[in-house]
Formats: C-alpha cells, structure tokens, sequence
C-alpha cells in the first residue's frame, strides 16, 4: 500500500473545506458546529453537514485532525503536527497564487 | 431530517451520527440544501468507506442491507446466525434460480422471468437477513420490509429488463 500523501491535493470538492477546518482549529480544538461557525464568519458561507464531516473524515484519516475523547454528544477535534505542517504548506502555496495574481492584475 | 443520516454507511453512523444530529439540532438547518448537501454525503460516505476506521467500521457483512436502515449497527451477529443466514441464502438463490431457468426455457425470452432471475440474489438477501440484520425490528416492520423489498427489487429489475427490451 502506498504512504498518504502528506498534503491535501487529492481531496478533491473537500479541498476547500478542508483547508477552511484547519484554520479553524489552528485557534484550539473546536466540535463540528463551532467549526462551521467559525467558517462562517471567516468566509461568508456555511459549509453543509455532510461537506463537513466529509472533510473532517478525510482529515482525520489522513492524521491531519485528532478527534478528542467526545463529551455528551460533540467531539472536539485538534489540529496534529502533520496538519499544521499540510496547512502551512497550502497557505503559502495560497500566499503565492494571491500574490502573482494580484502583481497580474495591478499591472494591466 | 435524521432521516437522511440513516442513508450513511453503519461505520460511518457509529462515528458521526451523534455528531451530526447535534449539529443539525444546533444548527437548525432544515432546507433542501442541507438534504441535498447529506445526501451527497451519504454517496460519499458509501464510496469512500476506508476513511472510517475499521475498528468503528467493523460489521459481519451484508452492506446492501445495512444499506436499508442501520436498525442493526449495533447488533452482534452470532456466527450460529450468520451460518443460519448464508443456509438461507444459498438453498432460497437455487430454489428461485432453478425453477426460473427450466421457465426459461420452455418459455423463452420472457422479462418476467428474466427479472425473477435478476431479482433472485436480493430477495434471497432480504429474507436471509430476517434472523440477522432484521432482528432488531417489530415483526409487522420485519414484514413490511421483506415484502416490500422483494416486490421493490422484482420491479426494479422487471423495469430495467423492459426498459432494456424497447432500448
């Protein structure tokens, strides 16, 4: 079996999601509904149930999020090294996209 | 709403169907978006069944059971009960394939026949389940379940051999 890939390129529709959860408990651990709030206010928009947990399901096979012990019905998930690392890694490539766009766009 | 939870793989249930109730509770999403949204989940989650441990995961077979309604995700199966199951399974498919070939042939081509064949396989899995995945339920919904599963499945496969036919 092939080693997973470290970084979240086969994510596919749940790259977006994924890159949004990250951020999201960059701040600490945070439970399904926090994170979605959290999305919300970052961006605008509030991802789905199933978009979510179908992101953090692939998250958290991929060693990207821990799942906490569940209190009552939530569970708080916790960013891993590996996820920090996979987030850093898609911010600056983000970092880079915005800044050559934006050099694109200033010059015409 | 929760409904639409039951449509996820019992692996995937046993992880996040708390999780997701409380969401939806707090969230109080109850649009046709958020259906749309799970339901596509739900496809997700049954192509993509590896994401779920397999200590969460694990059941004794009979995924397109488990497909209609997780009353039995948290049911062991004895092995007396899925030894019982596979008997029925097998010996009800031969009981169903055999006479329906020798109609076959003295009768020809016939869709009804044909579709019996197809058919044969489910209704052997949902009457095998009734002492397994179909325990858990009063026998008035084992029943409805049996009975509406076998004529479900014979009109599935009967449409899609006619369908077929004006094709």
């Amino acid at each position: 079996m092939s080693p997973k890939p470290a970084d979240l390129d086969d994510f596919g529709r749940f790259t977006e999601p994924a890159v949004l959860i990250l951020v999201s408990v960059a701040e600490g651990p945070r439970h399904g509904y926090a994170i979605s709030q959290d999305i919300e206010r970052l961006t605008g928009h509030k991802p789905g149930p199933g978009t979510l947990y179908g992101a953090i399901a692939r998250l958290e096979s991929r060693g990207f999020l821990e799942a906490l012990e569940p209190e009552g019905k939530r569970t708080d998930y916790q960013l891993t090294a590996d996820g920090a690392r996979a987030l850093k890694a898609r911010l600056r490539a983000m970092e880079t996209v915005s800044r050559v766009g934006q050099a694109r766009l200033a010059s015409t | 709403m929760k409904w639409v939870l039951s449509l996820y793989p019992p692996g995937w249930q046993r992880r996040f169907r708390a999780e997701m109730e409380q969401h939806l509770q707090e969230s109080g999403a109850r649009g046709w978006r958020t259906r749309l949204d799970l339901l596509a989940g739900a496809i997700d989650a049954w192509a993509n069944q590896d994401l779920i441990p397999a200590s969460s995961a694990a059941i004794t077979g009979g995924t397109i059971m488990e497909f209609i309604r997780c009353g039995a995700c948290h049911q062991e199966i004895s092995r007396a009960d899925s030894l019982r199951s596979a008997a029925w399974m097998i010996g009800l498919s031969l009981a169903q394939v055999i006479p329906l070939v020798v109609l076959d042939k003295v009768y020809g081509n016939s869709a009804f026949i044909q579709a019996g064949l197809y058919a044969a396989f489910f209704v052997a899995l949902i009457v095998s389940s009734r002492g397994t995945y179909l325990r858990p339920y009063t026998p008035l919904a084992r029943n409805l379940i049996t009975v509406g599963g076998i004529l479900l499945s014979y009109a599935f496969f009967l449409g899609v051999v006619l369908l077929g036919e004006l094709i």
